[in-house]
């Protein structure tokens, strides 16, 4: 208990002296890096990006101070990266959402997602799960669609966003298996499985770090996963594909980008140094209690990827002729 | 004040005109079962041209009465209408409002501590009319006690000026 | 008796040295952030996450953020009455009979009543809670989309309808707060509106840049205009202890107050908000002279405040007995919790008692502080009405600037201050009462977002809002209340102006 006491003072004087010390001149990094969430605090991404802030001192002489800049469904802060300098100072965290990868089919973007930044490092997927009350008629997905075809009901959805990954995931699901789905949009995760949880709708959709805690409290049943392999966070429950849906996404991918012009040994230094935050223990401890899975790609693979899922989203949204304004 | 009053309701009957107009048009009502966007600010626009209208009609009834009912307004209502000389409250008020304009606009360009120095300056200056010792010394110890707490204490991102960089 | 030996327990966590400190640091920053306007308990909980993975325990992390966030209920207050200035959306009504108070010199009986009421509030709160918690739970779950709906509209219709002086400009002020809650992104459609074309009016106005510019900035270009410049804001100081009166008028208040809040506030979404308007009504409706509200009626500000207290301890149920954070500052703690590998929800009092009572008893000792904190701090306060207006303005003015800007980092939200400023100021001159702008401005979300999701749900059909119990039990009152209402109307009541 003492140690806290001391680590907190401790942290107050060098809190106080950072913009003093900083002024250094040294090689990168010479100050500390700021990472951008576009997104508010205490969501999916936020968690990801302060589990990473959290371990990042381990393996780098400058600390990385997470910022939130929500607003505009993530492009805002976004935006404030792509016109940041080039210097490795100011990072994206949360590269590869809805904003990146299913927007851009969909609406008119300020920059564009895959020419204005520089993918540095995948870190995680966040998969699309899909839920139901424990009391609910049916425990599969194979089973809804049966039950729905019988009683010729609308299923009603709760999902996190408009036109989100998990929004997508569903409306396709409906019209391939030729069913009805309502989806209910709300504003965020959060709220939309809460009202799942009330019994307010019969079923729902959402990553697997938002749901842990209802799935661990036996709230819920997932009764699938909208993702080519099954989901590591989610080892037991079935892909769509394997339930005969031929419905696959990429959910929502969550890596890290650095504006377009960083210097190669920058991102280089960068990758470098995400990588061991992944491979660390205490990371991957603290990942696997939020239902994040850990799966890291390089920056030139990390790129193809990008490009390969905005492809697949844009494929879907036009498979579905899904507009917006 | 009644006739205040009357333009400004009448400006609310077109003001909601325009909104349950724009929400028609652009942003659609969509159908019951799925409300669009427009729905809830067309419903807002007529309201808000109905109850412009109510408010008009009630300038002409209630008249002389509301001059006497309202007089507990902000602490500028002291002086009251019964000083009519509209030019010398609108010089007391106009160079405040543009100081904040120009302090905004100044914000990023030259950044935090040096506009809020400039603003301090211009405030004391021009608006309070106070000597140049007594100006120097509230905004240096002003904007110095607010860096001190928003930057070192709380932690919070201020520019820093693009002039510089 | 096991909440007994668990209590004890939690006390036993609570009572060493060094949550002590944090509980004791926690109610310090919060009292701090809840009297700086534009600073929200939600925004300091996030600035300090980083702080907290320094801290091997996650309780003692849980005690800090606890307290900045019942601690800044406590402050919220404190600019609301001496400076008609809310910093929180649950401290809006306490403007209405607050700054009355304070302007006839009675702001240290306002600000005293409300640190007083804030305690009995929050402290009884905490007992329902230990009580309670796991029993109540569910109800927070009963509240789906119709039951969210009729709850924020009867919620803001009973405050408007009830308090102002005019029900139509108070109907007018109600629709604007709608209209300009709708501007940008549309969650549901994924619509941009009333956008225009600018990129920064796509994430719509914030609540801080729309509360401080209508009544901070308002009221501080209508000062400007009057002759008496360099003269305090308000003059007289006058006593600054409550009266044995103003105990014996506000101490039903309190305790009506803190009922309201205990049971709204479990509810997920506006609960601290709308717990403070339904107390407001409910005040002036029972009331004996019910002409006293807005006009600086020592219950209108005891009843509110000691809502959102008891609102404030309540919200933690759902997350520590369901693991739903209810509004933004839980939401940061939930955060908090998890990236510490605890998750919140039905199992935390099993598997991690130490964390759940901890917190809980932490409550007690923080609520106490607070009180010891605050009541000395009130003779303080009310001499900051003494400061010559020349310096408080401008001081203001750059509070105001630079928590509109810390939000999204965007000069823009400068501009717009401003601009809601000089309608702030019309809004003075024109004599409407901008507290029903601020308070639909804020419920929209909920209003709006639950209506058209209850019509999704339903198939379009609105019998969704009365075949619903709760929902039909809530609309149901309000048509009594405004049955009743109308009728004394008829009798002596104009429509415009009273």
């Amino acid at each position: 208990m003492k140690r806290t006491v001391t680590v907190l003072a401790a942290l107050l004087f060098v809190a106080l002296m950072l913009p003093v010390a900083s002024m250094a001149e040294d090689a990168y990094p010479a100050k500390p890096i700021t990472g951008v969430v576009p997104f508010g605090p205490g969501g999916s991404t936020d968690l990801l990006a302060r589990t990473v802030e959290k371990i990042w001192p381990k393996y780098s002489k400058q600390p990385l101070v997470i910022v939130n800049k929500p607003g505009g469904g993530g492009v805002v802060g976004t935006e404030g990266v792509v016109r940041s300098k080039p210097d490795g100072y100011t990072l994206y965290f949360g590269y590869g959402s809805g904003h990146d990868i299913v927007m851009p089919s969909l609406q008119k973007m300020p920059y564009d997602p895959q020419k204005d930044l520089i993918a540095v490092a995948r870190l995680s997927v966040h998969s699309v799960a899909i839920l139901t009350g424990t009391n609910s008629p049916f425990n599969s997905v194979k089973e809804m669609v049966a039950w729905a075809k019988k009683e010729n009901k609308p299923i009603t959805t709760a999902v996190a966003v408009k036109a989100g990954a998990v929004d997508l995931a569903l409306t396709a699901l409906g019209k391939k298996a030729g069913i009805q789905i309502v989806t209910v949009p709300f504003s965020g995760g959060a709220e939309a499985t809460t009202a799942l949880a009330g019994g307010h709708l019969m079923i729902g959709g959402g990553h697997p770090a938002e749901i842990l805690s209802h799935i661990k409290a036996g709230r819920f049943k997932v009764i699938g996963v909208a993702l080519p392999q099954r989901d590591p966070a989610l080892p037991n429950v079935p892909t769509l594909r394997e339930q005969g849906i031929d419905v696959a996404t990429w959910g929502s991918v969550k890596g890290v980008a650095a504006p377009a012009g960083t210097p190669k040994d920058v991102v280089h230094y960068l990758e470098s140094t995400l990588k061991k935050v992944t491979e660390d223990p205490d990371f991957r401890k603290a990942m696997e209690n939020m239902g994040q899975p850990v799966m890291f790609m390089g920056s030139e693979e990390y790129t193809k990827f990008i490009k390969q899922a905005t492809a697949d989203y844009a494929k879907i949204i036009k498979d579905l002729n899904i507009k917006i304004n | 004040m009644a006739r205040a009053e009357r333009i400004s309701s009448v400006a609310l009957v077109v003001f909601g005109v325009f909104v349950a107009a724009y929400s028609r048009h652009y942003l659609r009502l969509g159908l019951m079962i799925t409300p669009d966007a427009g729905f809830l600010p067309y419903g807002i626009g007529i309201a808000l041209s109905a109850l412009g209208a109510i408010w008009f009609v009630s300038t002409f009834l209630t008249g002389m009465a509301h001059e006497a009912g309202g007089a507990e307004g902000g602490v500028g209502e002291a002086g009251g209408e019964g000083a009519p000389d509209r030019a010398r409250r609108l010089s007391g008020m106009l160079p405040g409002v543009l100081i904040i304009i120009l302090y905004a606009w100044l914000f990023e360009r030259l950044g935090y501590p040096l506009s809020t120095v400039l603003f301090m300056v211009c405030w004391q200056k021009i608006v309070e009319r106070e000597g140049w010792l007594k100006t120097a010394a509230i905004a240096l110890l002003s904007a110095a006690a607010m860096y001190i707490l928003f930057v070192y204490l709380l932690r919070i991102y201020l520019p820093t000026g693009t002039w510089f960089s | 008796m096991e909440i007994f030996s668990g209590l004890i327990n939690g006390f036993s966590v609570a009572l060493t040295p060094v949550n002590v400190l944090f509980a004791f640091l926690g109610a310090i920053l919060g009292t701090a952030v809840g009297v700086l306007p534009g600073l929200g308990p939600a925004a300091t909980i996030a600035l300090l996450l980083p702080a907290t993975y320094a801290i091997s325990s996650p309780v003692t992390a849980i005690i800090l953020m606890a307290g900045i966030f019942y601690g800044s209920q406590y402050g919220g207050s404190t600019t609301s009455i001496l400076l008609n200035l809310p910093g929180e959306a649950s401290s809006v009504v306490t403007c209405i009979d607050g700054y009355k108070m304070a302007q006839k010199g009675r702001a240290g009986a306002a600000l005293g009543i409300a640190a007083i009421g804030s305690f009995a509030a929050g402290t009884v709160g905490i007992v329902g809670m230990t009580l309670f918690a796991p029993k109540i739970a569910g109800f927070a779950l009963s509240f789906g989309p119709p039951e969210m709906f009729s709850l924020a509209l009867v919620g803001l219709l009973m405050a408007v309808t009830l308090s102002g002086a005019s029900i139509v400009k108070g109907l007018i002020m109600m629709a604007m707060g709608l209209l300009l809650a709708s501007v940008g992104l549309d969650p549901i459609s994924g619509k941009t509106r009333f956008s225009f074309g600018v990129i920064e009016l796509q994430s719509g106005f914030d609540f801080v840049t729309l509360a401080m510019g209508v009544f901070g900035l308002g009221e501080i270009f209508t000062g400007l205009e009057s002759a008496m410049k360099s003269e305090a804001v308000t003059t007289k100081v006058g006593q600054v202890w409550p009266t044995v009166k103003d105990w014996v008028d506000s101490r039903m208040a309190i305790l009506r107050g803190t009922l309201i809040g205990f049971v709204v506030g479990i509810i997920p979404g506006g609960g601290a908000v709308i717990s403070s308007l339904v107390s407001y009504a409910v005040e002036k409706k029972v009331s004996k002279r019910p002409e006293e509200f807005g006009q600086g009626a020592i219950e209108g500000v005891a009843g509110p405040e000691s809502a959102n207290n008891a609102a404030s301890s309540s919200s933690f149920i759902p997350l520590l007995t369901l693991g739903i954070p209810g509004n933004a500052s839980i939401a940061m703690i939930f955060a908090a919790l998890m990236i510490k590998g605890v998750t919140p929800g039905p199992f935390l009092i099993q598997e991690h008692p130490e964390i759940f009572w901890g917190v809980i008893a932490s409550m007690y000792v923080g609520n106490v502080m607070l009180l010891v904190l605050n009541l000395p701090l009130v003779g303080l306060w009310v001499q900051l009405v003494r400061i010559p207006f020349g310096i408080l303005a401008p001081v203001i003015i750059l509070f105001t600037a630079i928590g509109s800007y810390s939000i999204q980092g965007q000069v823009f939200d400068i501009y717009s201050l401003i601009g809601f400023g000089l309608f702030g100021y019309l809004l003075r001159k024109l004599k409407f009462e901008p507290g029903p702008l601020v308070l639909a401005f804020v419920l929209e979300p909920m209003i709006e977002g639950a209506m058209r999701r209850s019509l999704l749900i339903s198939g379009g059909s609105f019998s969704i809002f009365v075949t619903h119990p709760i929902s039909m039990a809530l609309i149901g009152m309000f048509a009594l209340l405004v049955l009743g209402q109308t009728v004394v109307m008829f009798r002596k009541k104009p429509l415009i102006n009273n």
